[in-house]
């Protein structure tokens, strides 16, 4: 007797979310958006600079509500190129590779944050480059309005 | 007063890429009948079933609605933990909590993954949607990064992190359990696989399983009954971090949640120096670089010696300290499932069943599990209870 | 029990149909240090957590991760029961008696608002046979009503009563979602969603959460603390298959009920225990559940509203807070059932306290029609 064949049934999800901004995340966004600028919050207990901001600094349980500026210029302090076509949530599609993606900690921010580099061949890519931001050029409010940091010299 | 508790018995799948013979909840039925056949139990004799898995990665929610029955779940005190790639671990964890606390005399934990079933890249891509969503690449990209500043700091170079690699998927193959066995593997095939994110090649980065993993717990009393050689819980210490992914800028570097987390076992149990007193160690390592980070991490060596340990072949099968005999996650990945293989697998050496990947006179046994990019699980097993 | 757990502190959220003000993690940065505050503990103090969260309702993949420092988290424990909060709190009392911890934040949230209730409870139901047929938790409670009404007799009118007697007493709870009385004859007259269930017999969709902190007697005796004391606690599973249940007569009920009446020496629930607060997602449960728990004979929790209505002292009092009708989001429900427990043992439910309580029962249930339920004695 022929073995039977095993199925797989397919279901596919379609969720919507509506993910609330919240008052630090509206701030950053805001001040991104209409000036430009990247801002950060600061531990009024240990002085750390948290970006991206957030409700309370973890290791002294403050909330945090002291906005300072973070310059758009940056050191790299981990760097990758991506090779994997990997599945992107916002776009609905994979990503088009090779792309370089940072740990960028911006001059005057203590945390790093993850974005694209501009460079996406790894033999120019160095733990300590400096990077500057590229700006969308009509932002929207939202991380994209950083398009990726490119080298600088 | 909190109880004394061993495992007393332990049973997984033969984990593949895709089974197709079996849905979920028959795959968890599978580990839970292995595991009592193990500890030679019926499903009467369990007072408690707790579930560990990563839904998103099926796409479900609660889990253990479903699957639950295929553990033996129904009326009994069922539940499931979940917290991302530690969820192996951590139920193992709870599954020590119920058994230790009074409450519970027999507890079954179960980790299971079935990533087949699912689509694993969409659902690493659902992380935080203002931040994270845009640029992460998933487990891969955020580990190339780690990887970057580990290897400028530390000096381990390709053909190192290959070695573990090369190790891993040939002590698989003595691990009838294990995904990938490959006898044959070389370190010029893994540096020649593609890169997938420098520096990490294919074969430098672990597969995506299906597959299911139980240990049961018994207090004191009843182990001793039920296992000739108990393998007693020692210490379990979890420590967690902050997520965001520039939040720790030199996670492999420091991953001070390891370090804490070992620090603490080690000193609960009286362990000074982990590579003499532990006679094997299952360790959770995602990636190939990851490994020789743990070996620092958890004081086998001093920071920037983990290469070198490697290349003295210390951690291999014969070497000083036996480090993943089945193959470890490298081999073996159903992610709800791999930190729980972790705590079996140690498990059952020292329960001395663990044949052709059988360490001999396993005494101590050192578990780690690892998540989320910087949370650390650390259990010490026994086979005395102190 | 022995030895015990106490609850030092509780805190909860006002809850709202839509916080889009906060975002989780701010709305739990808040919920976690009003209980500390309760407490009277500060954050060092803390030696674990336990969280309660699933993440098909947060939208995102180990949602806990992106909590880890306002829950008291970096460099610490942190361990999440993915599912219904009072669970949460069962597992906190566990951590702390195997000797694991000593003072354990356990919090437990959600935020109805960012998605569609329906929608994501289609994904409890297994892929092979059931979620296909779109079941979802408001079908699957709509086939559980019909149940029980054909059984025993009970009408559309009673569970109309319920929810009468929910949001009246809502009004009186200073947490609850503002949500107008309402009569009779307006719940009757709602719109039907799942025969026989009307809009006005489902609770309504809402965001926030509650924490409690736990101690151990030795922390309890050092403090000089008084606690509420968790006397008992249960848990119990049905099958997932809604044909191979008895969706009246819950034996997962009955059994973590009893579990939990056995630890803490209760022998007549409905005499020696004050006030229930138990979680009714759909009107006709809080009929159903109070039988379950032997407050009533198997097919009589109607006669819940005639003791409500006679409003005599010194009976049991079942959901003085108003319940879910008054608005808890499904996840964190069971807990904030535990939340207004501790408040109405210790004398701090305001407008809504129930006079001379010394024994509270809080329940909590998740999975479809109550497939999971959990049950705590508290006392003082």
């Amino acid at each position: 007797m022929a073995e039977e064949e095993l199925l797989r049934i397919p279901i596919k999800m379609d969720l919507e979310y509506r993910y609330p901004t919240g008052k630090h995340f509206s701030h950053f966004f805001r001040v991104l958006k209409e000036e430009g600028k990247i801002m950060a919050l600061k531990c009024p207990k240990c002085g750390y600079v948290f970006l991206p901001p957030r409700p309370a600094c973890g290791e002294c349980h403050v909330p945090l509500e002291e906005w300072v500026e973070v310059s758009d210029k940056g050191t790299v302090k981990a760097f990758t190129a991506i090779h994997f076509r990997f599945y992107d949530a916002n776009l609905g599609r994979e990503r088009p590779v090779p792309f370089g993606s940072a740990l960028i900690q911006l001059d005057g921010a203590d945390s790093s944050l993850n974005h694209y580099l501009e460079e996406n061949d790894v033999t120019k890519m160095y733990i300590g480059m400096r990077v500057q931001a590229a700006f969308r050029e009509k932002r929207e409010g939202n991380i994209g309005d950083i398009l990726y940091f490119r080298t600088i010299t | 007063m909190a109880r004394r508790v061993a495992i007393v018995g332990t049973g997984q799948t033969k984990h593949r890429s895709q089974r197709d013979d079996v849905n979920m909840m028959e795959m968890v039925y599978e580990a839970a009948t292995a595991a009592l056949q193990d500890a030679e139990l019926s499903v009467k004799d369990i007072d408690a079933v707790l579930l560990g898995n990563m839904e998103m990665f099926e796409g479900r929610a609660l889990p253990e609605m479903w699957c639950g029955e295929g553990a033996g779940g129904v009326y009994k005190h069922c539940l499931k933990i979940a917290t991302g790639g530690t969820s192996g671990t951590s139920v193992s964890i709870s599954g020590f909590q119920h058994a230790a606390s009074g409450l519970f005399d027999i507890v079954m934990a179960i980790g299971f993954e079935k990533q087949s079933d699912g689509h694993t890249a969409t659902g690493m891509s659902l992380t935080d949607p203002f931040w994270d969503r845009h640029v992460a690449a998933g487990a891969i990209g955020n580990f190339a990064l780690s990887i970057s500043q580990y290897a400028a700091a530390r000096g381990v170079t390709p053909e190192q992190a290959a070695k573990v690699a090369v190790k891993a998927r040939r002590n698989a193959c003595n691990n009838p359990y294990a995904h990938l066995q490959l006898p044959q593997l070389t370190v010029e095939q893994v540096l020649s696989s593609p890169i997938i994110a420098y520096p990490v090649h294919r074969f430098d980065m672990c597969p995506t399983s299906d597959g299911a993993c139980a240990v049961i717990y018994a207090e004191e009393a009843r182990a001793r009954k039920i296992c000739s050689r108990p393998a007693w819980v020692r210490a379990a210490v979890t420590r967690h971090d902050y997520a965001y992914l520039g939040d720790l800028k030199d996670r492999l570097i420091s991953i001070r949640t390891m370090r804490d987390a070992a620090r603490v076992a080690y000193a609960q149990v009286g362990i000074r120096e982990p590579l003499k007193e532990f006679d094997v160690a299952e360790i959770y390592e995602p990636v190939s670089y990851a490994e020789l980070a743990w070996y620092e991490a958890l004081g086998f060596c001093k920071d920037g010696e983990a290469g070198r340990l490697m290349d003295d072949g210390i951690t291999l099968l014969d070497g000083e300290l036996p480090v993943n005999p089945s193959g470890g996650v490298l081999s073996t990945n159903p992610i709800g499932a791999s930190g729980t293989i972790r705590v079996a697998e140690a498990a059952l050496q020292i329960h001395g069943k663990g044949e052709k990947r059988q360490v001999p006179g396993v005494k101590m046994a050192l578990v780690s599990g690892y998540g989320v990019y910087s949370w650390s699980d650390i259990l010490i097993l026994s086979s005395s209870p102190g | 029990m022995n030895p015990k757990v106490g609850i030092m502190g509780a805190s909860q959220t006002h809850f709202e149909a839509s916080k889009t003000h906060q975002t989780i993690s701010e709305m739990v940065f808040e919920i976690a240090q009003k209980a500390l505050e309760d407490a009277g503990i500060s954050w060092e103090d803390l030696n674990y957590t336990i969280t309660s969260s699933v993440d098909l309702w947060d939208g995102l993949t180990a949602s806990n991760a992106t909590l880890t420092e306002v829950v008291g988290a970096v460099m610490k424990p942190e361990m999440r029961v993915a599912g219904d909060g009072l669970t949460a709190a069962f597992q906190g009392m566990l951590t702390i008696l195997s000797g694991a911890a000593d003072l354990v934040l356990v919090l437990s949230y959600s935020k109805e608002s960012m998605s569609s209730r329906w929608g994501i409870t289609n994904w409890v139901f297994d892929p092979i046979y059931q979620q296909t047929l779109g079941l979802d938790y408001l079908s699957a409670a709509a086939l559980q009503a019909q149940a029980y009404f054909s059984r025993y007799g009970i009408t559309e009118e009673a569970c109309a009563r319920v929810v009468v007697k929910n949001l009246s007493d809502a009004q009186k709870n200073p947490f609850a979602q503002r949500r107008p009385k309402v009569s009779v004859q307006e719940v009757m007259n709602s719109e039907v969603w799942a025969s026989p269930l009307k809009a006005l017999d489902v609770s309504p969709i809402s965001d926030g959460g509650s924490a409690i902190i736990l101690a151990s007697e030795r922390v309890v005796r050092e403090r000089k603390a008084e606690p509420v004391w968790i006397l008992g606690a249960g848990r119990g599973l049905e099958n997932h298959y809604l044909g191979e249940r008895d969706l009246v007569e819950g034996e997962a009920l009955r059994r973590a009920g009893q579990k939990a009446y056995d630890l803490a020496g209760i022998q007549n629930p409905f005499e020696e225990i004050e006030v229930a607060e138990i979680s009714c997602a759909f009107s006709y449960q809080e009929l159903l559940w109070s039988e379950l728990l032997n407050f009533y004979p198997i097919g009589q929790g109607a006669k819940l509203l005639e003791d409500w209505e006679a409003d005599l002292d010194g009976k049991l009092s079942i959901n003085p807070s108003g319940g879910l009708m008054a608005g808890n989001p499904l996840i964190p429900a069971g807990l904030v059932r535990l939340v207004e427990a501790f408040l109405q043992l210790k004398g701090k439910a305001q407008n809504h306290q129930i006079p001379g309580v010394k024994k509270a029962l809080a329940h909590g249930t998740d999975g479809p029609c109550g497939q999971g339920q959990c049950v705590m004695v508290v006392g003082v």
